[in-house]
């Protein structure tokens, strides 16, 4: 059976910021400092940006 | 005798296991069977279910991540108060922090999911096909409201993988980051 396509956009979206949070971690002990957690922060706030445009 | 500090955290964490068993089970019967099953089902019948066990289970689904994500906060930073007091801790070079802090904001934005998209919307399905009941018809958002909720139960599904890879990696994975 084919994925709907919610679950695909639910799975991308879950992706994302999954690759983000891996990004942000490698960030954090490179720099010492926990400021690139922000970055998954932003990406999760767009999507409540863009949730509210699916139709 | 038992230190005082560890039942607190044993509590904490207690709660914390409970509260999230409940919460990521309900996810998983989301995902996993009603979704499938209510495709199945005619209108009447899901008419039926939803105002009965789709209310009923978004209860306790709703308010079991209220109790997880908070009992998570508090035992977060209780550990840093507590940790502090014996010298100064850098979050970003201490692999328990990074591993929880990373498990906890991705708990948390399932959290978000929860109350700002999922309950949202699934509210307004519940509302509209309690009025469907009384001879009110279904109003044409209902479709848009479904889809919504659903994308983020998928994104919950998703996160969860994650969310238990790093929360269990806190306490059971060796990673020396040095500093």
């Amino acid at each position: 059976m084919p994925w709907a396509v919610e679950t695909k956009m639910g799975f991308a979206w879950g992706i994302v910021i999954t690759i983000l949070f891996l990004l942000s971690i490698w960030a954090m002990v490179v720099l010492g400092n926990i400021a690139p957690i922000a970055l998954p922060i932003v990406a999760y706030f767009a999507f409540l940006g863009w949730i509210n445009r699916v139709k | 005798m038992v230190d005082a500090t560890e039942v607190y955290f044993l509590g904490l964490r207690w709660t914390h296991f409970f509260a999230g068993i409940m919460w990521i089970g309900l996810l998983y019967y989301f995902n996993f069977v009603q979704v499938p099953t209510f495709k199945e089902l005619d209108g009447p019948t899901k008419n039926i279910l939803i105002p009965k066990l789709v209310k009923r289970v978004l209860l306790w689904f709703r308010w079991s991540a209220v109790v997880t994500v908070l009992a998570g906060w508090v035992y977060f930073f209780s550990r840093l108060v507590v940790d502090s007091a014996a010298g100064p801790v850098d979050l970003s070079r201490t692999w328990w922090y990074v591993s929880i802090l990373t498990g906890g904001l991705i708990g948390t934005f399932m959290l978000l999911n929860v109350w700002g998209v999922i309950w949202r919307n699934q509210k307004r399905v519940i509302h509209a096909t309690e009025e469907l009941a009384r001879g009110t018809p279904a109003p044409p958002e209902m479709g848009k409201w479904g889809k919504q909720a659903l994308v983020a139960s998928r994104m919950n599904l998703a996160l969860s993988l994650p969310l238990l890879v790093f929360m269990g990696a806190a306490s059971h994975l060796t990673v020396a980051l040095g500093g």
